[in-house]
C-alpha cells in the first residue's frame, strides 16, 4: 500500500475534472492504496472528502495534480520531493477569454507557465485527449499517455421523453456559458435554423453564467435577434433535469471553440442523441466517428447540419446507435482499467 | 466465392452511414443556398456584427478606429423592431405595438445617435492627434536611427574637413581661456593654433588621424559624440565644430552636437561653429553625399537662433568670412 496525494485546485462536485478526480480516489482507495485528496478550494459539499491544500505534509510520497488553471496547487506540486504524475485537462487560451474577464487573464498565463515549467519534474503527463497530450509534448514532457476522463457517462438516472416538448426541434448544449464555448454562436445558428428550416426550433443552454459579461452579451443577442421565446438558459439544473434534457432533445449541438475534452458529447451520445459538432481543438477527438463533425466554421452550414439531422429520422436512428457505441469507447469500466494499469505500473 | 452471410446491424450502419459523406453532402448544400442568395453571406455578417455591439471593447483586437467604430455602431438604434413570432396572433400584436410606438422609438433614437456622434466626435479628434504623433515619432526615429547613422557616416567620411586658416581661428577664439576642443578642421591647422598659444587638441576619425596629424598635436581619435560623452561638464575653454558634422549630418544630431558643446564648455567658455556656406552646397561637393547626406549646411541665422534656443549668450554671426561663422558663450 502506497500513500497518493492528488492536488487540485478547485474541487467541486459537478465538474469534468472535480468528478473524475472523485472517481481516481476511488479507484486508489480500491485498489488499496492510502489515497488523500488536497485542493485550494473545496465546495462546501466535500468538505468531508479532501483537505486544504495547505496542510499537505512535505513527505515524497506519490503525488498527482490535476493542471486546469494556474495557481498555487501547481506550486505544491513542483515542491513535492517525491515521484509525480500531472493529469493536463488543458487551459483555455486568453485569447477566447480576456475580451471578458480581466481576472482570469494572470490565472491562465501563470497555468501555461507552469505547465511548461513541470516537464522537468514531472514522471509521467497523463492527458485526457490526444489534442492536450500534443501540447504536453510540445513541452518536452519525459512521457505521456492519452487517458479519457474518468466518469460514468451512464451516472444519470433513466429518463424518458417527457410531454413538454413544442413542435419544432429542440437542440440541445450543455456547458457553463463562457466564450470559448462559444454559445452565442449557437444563437446565430438558431436564427438561421428558424428562418430558412424551422420557425418553431427552439435552443435549450445547460449551464451556469461563470462569465457575467458574455452571459449579459448573450441575453442582449438573443432579443436582438428576436429569439426570446426561442431560447432558454437553464441554471442549476439536477442530475434528473439534465437526463430529462438529454431525454427531450433531438440533436445535441456543440461550436465550442476550445475544449479539452468535452464531457457533455459523450454524455449526450449515451442517452442516445444525436451530436453535430463543429471541428475544433479535442472535440473532434471526442466525437470520432459517434456523430456530425462540421469542418465549415460558418453558422449557415451548422444550421444544416443540425436541420438535417432534425428532419431525417433515418440519420438520426443511426446516429443514435453509432453514438452509443461511442460513448461505450468512454465508459467508466474502460478508463477505471486504463488508470489501473498505470498506478500498477508506476506504484505497484 | 461469395460471401453470403447476413450483414448485421452495426456493418449496414457502417456500410450506409459514412458521415464523413453526409457532412461533405450538407456543407456543398449549405454553400449553394449561400450562392443563390437563399443563404445571403451578409446576414452571417451581420450576425456577428450584431454580437459584437454588445461584446466588451479591447483596444488590443480592435486598435482605437475600431474601437470607436464600435461605439458609433452601438450607438446606432434601429427602430424596425423585429415581429416575427412562433405564432400568428403574436406576430400581429408585435406588429401593432411597433406601429402605435413608433414615433416615440424614433425620437429616442435620434437622441441616442446624436450622443453617440458627439461621443465619438472628441475621441475622433484624439485618435487623429495620436496618429500625427506617431507619425512624428516615427520620422524622427526615422531620422535618428541605424539607417540615418550609415547615411551620417558615409556622408561625413566622404567629406573633406574644413580647410580653415589657424589665424583665423585664434581670432574667434581670442580671449578664450582653457582647453579648447577642434573638431573637423584639416589636422594642420589645429596644430597652428599652438603656435597662438591656445591649447588646442582635436578630436578626429581614426583614418583622418593617420594620414595627416602632426606629432606635435594631441589628437583624440574617437567619433566626436562619443567622445563628448566622455567629458565631464565645464571643463573645456572653447570648442570649434566644423566640418562634415556641422554640415550633413541630421538637423537633431546637430543640435545633440551643440548642446554636448556647451554643457562641456567653463561658464562663459567659447564655442565657435564654422560651417560651409549653404549657397556654396549643390553641386560642389561629392555627388554621393549630395544624394543621401540627411542634412545640408544651415544658414548663420539659423545657427544663431538655434544656440540662442540652448540657452547660448553673446550670439554672434561673423560676416564676410566665404562661410556660416556663429561664434557664441555658455551660460
Amino acid at each position: 500500500m502506497a500513500t497518493v496525494h492528488q492536488l487540485l485546485p478547485t474541487l467541486s462536485p459537478r465538474d469534468a475534472v472535480g468528478n473524475s478526480t472523485l472517481e481516481l480516489h476511488q479507484l486508489l482507495l480500491d485498489m488499496g492504496h492510502d489515497a488523500r485528496l488536497w485542493a485550494a478550494n473545496i465546495h462546501h459539499e466535500l468538505t468531508g472528502t479532501a483537505r486544504p491544500l495547505g496542510e499537505l505534509p512535505d513527505d515524497d510520497n506519490w503525488c498527482i495534480y490535476h493542471h486546469s488553471i494556474g495557481g498555487v496547487a501547481g506550486d505544491s506540486f513542483e515542491r513535492r520531493l517525491g515521484r509525480r504524475v500531472l493529469v493536463y485537462h488543458n487551459i483555455t487560451p486568453i485569447e477566447l477569454l480576456e475580451r471578458w474577464s480581466m481576472e482570469v487573464g494572470a490565472e491562465i498565463t501563470l497555468g501555461r507557465d507552469q505547465l511548461a515549467r513541470y516537464a522537468d519534474v514531472t514522471d509521467l503527463a497523463v492527458c485526457d485527449s490526444d489534442y492536450n497530450r500534443a501540447e504536453v509534448d510540445a513541452h518536452g514532457y519525459a512521457r505521456s499517455v492519452t487517458v479519457p476522463v474518468m466518469f460514468d457517462p451512464g451516472r444519470l438516472p433513466a429518463a424518458t421523453r417527457s410531454g413538454r416538448r413544442g413542435r419544432g426541434m429542440r437542440i440541445l448544449f450543455v456547458g457553463r456559458l463562457a466564450p470559448n464555448k462559444a454559445q452565442h454562436e449557437l444563437v446565430a445558428m438558431l436564427r438561421i435554423l428558424r428562418d430558412r428550416h424551422d420557425p418553431d426550433a427552439t435552443l435549450h443552454l445547460v449551464g451556469s453564467r461563470t462569465f457575467g459579461s458574455y452571459s449579459d452579451a448573450i441575453s442582449d443577442y438573443i432579443e436582438a435577434l428576436d429569439l426570446g421565446d426561442a431560447v432558454v438558459v437553464h441554471e442549476g439544473v439536477s442530475d434528473a433535469e439534465l437526463a430529462a434534457h438529454y431525454a427531450d432533445a433531438d440533436v445535441f449541438a456543440c461550436v465550442s471553440d476550445h475544449e479539452g475534452f468535452c464531457v457533455p458529447v459523450i454524455e449526450a451520445m449515451h442517452h442516445g442523441l444525436p451530436v453535430v459538432a463543429q471541428a475544433s481543438t479535442a472535440v473532434t477527438g471526442t466525437v470520432g466517428d459517434g456523430g456530425l463533425v462540421v469542418h465549415d466554421p460558418s453558422a449557415d452550414v451548422m444550421a444544416a447540419a443540425v436541420a438535417r439531422v432534425g428532419s431525417d429520422t433515418h440519420l438520426a436512428e443511426r446516429m443514435r446507435r453509432a453514438g452509443r457505441r461511442r460513448a461505450d469507447h468512454f465508459s467508466l469500466e474502460r478508463t477505471r482499467q486504463a488508470w489501473a494499469q498505470i498506478i500498477e505500473e508506476l506504484i505497484g | 466465392m461469395t460471401d453470403s452471410t447476413p450483414a448485421t446491424d452495426t456493418e449496414r450502419d457502417e456500410a450506409e452511414l459514412p458521415f464523413a459523406d453526409i457532412v461533405d453532402e450538407i456543407t456543398a448544400e449549405a454553400l449553394r443556398r449561400r450562392n443563390s442568395g437563399d443563404y445571403p453571406a451578409d446576414v452571417l455578417e451581420q450576425l456577428d456584427t450584431e454580437f459584437d455591439r454588445f461584446a466588451p471593447l479591447t483596444y488590443r483586437r480592435t486598435g482605437i478606429d475600431g474601437a470607436i467604430r464600435a461605439v458609433e455602431s452601438a450607438s446606432f438604434i434601429n427602430v424596425d423592431v423585429p415581429t416575427n413570432a412562433s405564432r400568428r396572433p403574436f406576430e400581429i400584436v408585435k406588429q401593432t405595438v411597433k406601429r402605435s410606438t413608433a414615433w416615440y422609438h424614433l425620437h429616442v433614437a435620434r437622441q441616442v445617435t446624436t450622443l453617440g456622434v458627439q461621443i465619438t466626435r472628441p475621441l475622433r479628434m484624439l485618435a487623429d492627434d495620436a496618429a500625427l504623433t506617431r507619425d512624428r515619432l516615427a520620422s524622427i526615429e526615422e531620422r535618428n536611427g541605424p539607417i540615418a547613422g550609415i547615411r551620417s557616416a558615409v556622408a561625413v567620411g566622404r567629406l573633406p574637413l574644413a580647410d580653415i586658416a589657424s589665424d583665423e581661428l585664434a581670432g574667434w577664439l581670442e580671449g578664450a581661456d582653457g582647453p579648447v576642443l577642434v573638431h573637423g578642421v584639416e589636422l594642420e591647422q589645429v596644430a597652428g593654433l599652438l603656435d597662438h598659444g591656445v591649447d588646442a587638441h582635436a578630436v578626429a576619425r581614426l583614418d583622418r588621424a593617420e594620414i595627416d596629424a602632426p606629432e606635435r598635436l594631441d589628437v583624440r581619435l574617437a567619433a566626436v559624440d562619443d567622445h563628448f560623452r566622455s567629458l565631464e561638464d565645464s571643463v573645456l575653454g572653447a570648442v570649434v565644430l566644423a566640418g562634415p558634422s556641422v554640415d550633413v549630418t541630421s538637423v537633431d544630431q546637430r543640435i545633440a552636437l551643440a548642446m554636448s558643446a556647451l554643457r562641456t564648455l567653463r561658464t562663459g567658455g567659447r564655442l565657435v561653429i564654422a560651417g560651409s556656406d549653404p549657397d556654396s552646397w549643390a553641386g560642389v561637393d561629392d555627388p554621393v553625399v549630395d544624394d543621401i547626406a540627411p542634412g545640408e549646411p544651415l544658414r548663420a541665422a539659423t545657427w544663431a537662433a538655434l544656440l540662442t534656443e540652448l540657452g547660448a549668450r553673446s550670439v554672434r554671426v561673423v560676416e564676410d568670412t566665404g562661410r556660416c561663422v556663429v561664434v557664441a558663450s555658455s551660460a
